[in-house]
């Protein structure tokens, strides 16, 4: 009996306080539903589903080795896109003398490391407009050689494409009518900052190079 | 008294000891469920003040904040990132690296970024002294300029001006740290809220605890309904923080830069920790009542 009642008392230590405390929990949720539910959404914009990754190096998806088609027809599900800051192709020109890294995304860190293509624009062989850009003290200088007619090839993995320089124009930074003569067809935009090396401090013009697709594969939807 | 009238009298004082018994009990299980209820309230009441106690110490409080700030290296972090972002703006200029040599100094950013942060918390600005910098900056540049001959007029002297002011609001937006605003205007919130309602929680509680010690026969059935409401108050205080400490969920916060992110993250967790001592408090203060309860019942059997 005496038994028992211990047993009891243990047990009641137990669930009378996880009775209260699921009671407790209900109460404050029910009574507090509507802040608790604005709250939820506002920490479902600032949770993702993962620790961010702080990676310091850019990712590249970039295969030198890789044998790209130079002309026909390559389809959609066979392109990989690259993310975002991730090396995709090499920008070259051999008569200047210029293998330029091309990353998808134009971030400080990305010029850093070669030339930036905006991400409103299109990858090779898509029929638009690529539009990239880096440093002229650096990975572009070679551009303040550069001369109507020249060849430029962007090489991927999935594609080798050459476009032939139509233009070459000197504009400040903030004008946006330097696009306005764009062509229908695919073209190759490369700008940097202009003029080239000189000591000027924040330089507010822009080199821009213009260049049409010659030859190289075309992305299909199927 | 003849036999008849003698059972006559024993039925009557039985069934009227049965009649007392009955209500006896009843009377009984009312007084357990009242303290039960009083129990549960003042579970809700220890809770409720140790949520307070735990946002007071940890959540608003300074001491924590400026302790991560030291754990994180977030002063050795911001210096670097001055020094990244800076690279950024001249390296379109042409200008080479070398040209920032000793222009972002690591004492000066330390000194800066806690005069930065302590003036915030004390409501007040904070203007950086940026003579050094522009010093500094401007030697390296006659020196470059010197060394490799290169020409310098009044459109480069203005372009190099301009060049300066970029690195300077670069400097100084780098140093401003981002949440303390927020941080400063949600504190003085609360510590207005804080003591009356710490008080007033408190003295409920007081009254909760000598009501239920006074319904009982007995003191120590008093405070095993004390001990249930202390119980319920470790698993509502501690349950949460737990799950978010072991889960690791508040790492998955979307903060940038990195430096930020950590300083965020060991906050948070500091704060995590502080309910969780909290919480372990109130197992010890339940040690203390059963040691209680069980010499008051050794008290009560000897009597």
């Amino acid at each position: 009996m005496k038994k028992n009642n211990s047993l009891k008392r243990a047990l009641q230590y137990i669930y009378i306080p996880i009775i209260m405390s699921v009671l407790g929990g209900l109460g404050i949720f029910l009574a507090a539903r509507p802040a608790i539910k604005l709250a939820y959404n506002m920490l479902g914009i600032i949770i993702s589903d993962s620790t961010p990754n702080f990676k310091t190096e850019l990712g590249s998806i970039y295969d030198p080795l890789a044998e790209p088609l130079s002309r026909g027809e390559i389809s959609y599900n066979d392109v990989e896109f690259p993310a975002y800051e991730t090396h995709y192709a090499q920008i070259q020109c051999k008569r200047l003398d210029m293998d330029v890294p091309l990353y998808w995304g134009d971030s400080d860190r990305v010029f850093r490391e070669g030339a930036g293509q905006y991400i409103g624009s299109f990858i090779p062989g898509y029929g638009g407009v690529i539009l990239a850009g880096a440093h002229d003290s650096m990975y572009f200088e070679p551009l303040q050689d550069v001369r109507e007619g020249d060849r430029i090839t962007v090489r991927t993995n999935y594609g080798i494409f050459t476009y032939r320089v139509t233009d070459i124009k000197i504009a400040s930074d903030n004008d946006s009518e330097v696009f306005n003569d764009l062509s229908d067809s695919e073209q190759l935009v490369l700008y940097t900052c202009y003029p080239f090396g000189a000591l000027i401090g924040v330089k507010n013009q822009r080199f821009y190079v213009f260049a049409d697709k010659v030859s190289g594969p075309e992305i299909i939807k199927e | 008294m003849s036999t008849q009238e003698e059972n006559a009298k024993n039925h009557g004082s039985h069934k009227h000891a049965s009649h007392n018994h009955g209500s006896h009990k009843r009377r009984r299980r009312m007084r357990h469920l009242v303290s039960l209820i009083l129990s549960f309230l003042l579970a809700l009441c220890i809770t409720s003040f140790l949520v307070l106690v735990g946002c007071k110490v940890g959540i608003f409080n300074t001491s924590v904040l400026l302790s991560q700030l030291n754990k994180t290296n977030y002063y050795e972090n911001i210096s670097n990132a001055i020094r990244e972002n800076v690279g950024d703006i001249i390296r379109p200029t042409g200008l080479p690296d070398s040209v920032l040599e000793g222009v972002i100094d690591d004492d000066r950013v330390y000194l800066d970024v806690k005069a930065t942060i302590e003036a915030s918390l004390e409501n007040k600005e904070y203007h950086a002294d940026m003579t050094y910098l522009e010093q500094t900056f401007t030697n390296n540049i006659d020196a470059y300029i010197k060394k490799e001959h290169k020409l310098s007029n009044a459109s480069t002297q203005a372009g190099l001006k301009k060049l300066l002011n970029e690195i300077k609001a670069e400097y100084i937006r780098l140093l401003d740290f981002p949440f303390i605003k927020y941080f400063v205007k949600y504190q003085a919130m609360y510590d207005k809220i804080f003591l009356p309602a710490a008080g007033g929680l408190l003295v409920v509680i007081i009254v909760l605890c000598f009501a239920l010690i006074k319904m009982q026969r007995w003191a120590h059935r008093g405070i095993r309904y004390i001990s249930y409401a202390t119980l319920a108050s470790v698993i509502m205080t501690g349950i949460l923080p737990l799950i978010i400490q072991l889960s690791g969920a508040y790492k998955r916060i979307n903060i940038s830069p990195k430096y930020l992110y950590n300083l965020l993250v060991g906050v948070i967790s500091s704060d995590l920790t502080v309910f969780l001592y909290l919480s372990l408090g109130c197992i010890l203060a339940f040690a203390g009542e059963m040691a209680v309860i069980k010499i008051l019942k050794d008290r009560a059997v000897e009597h």
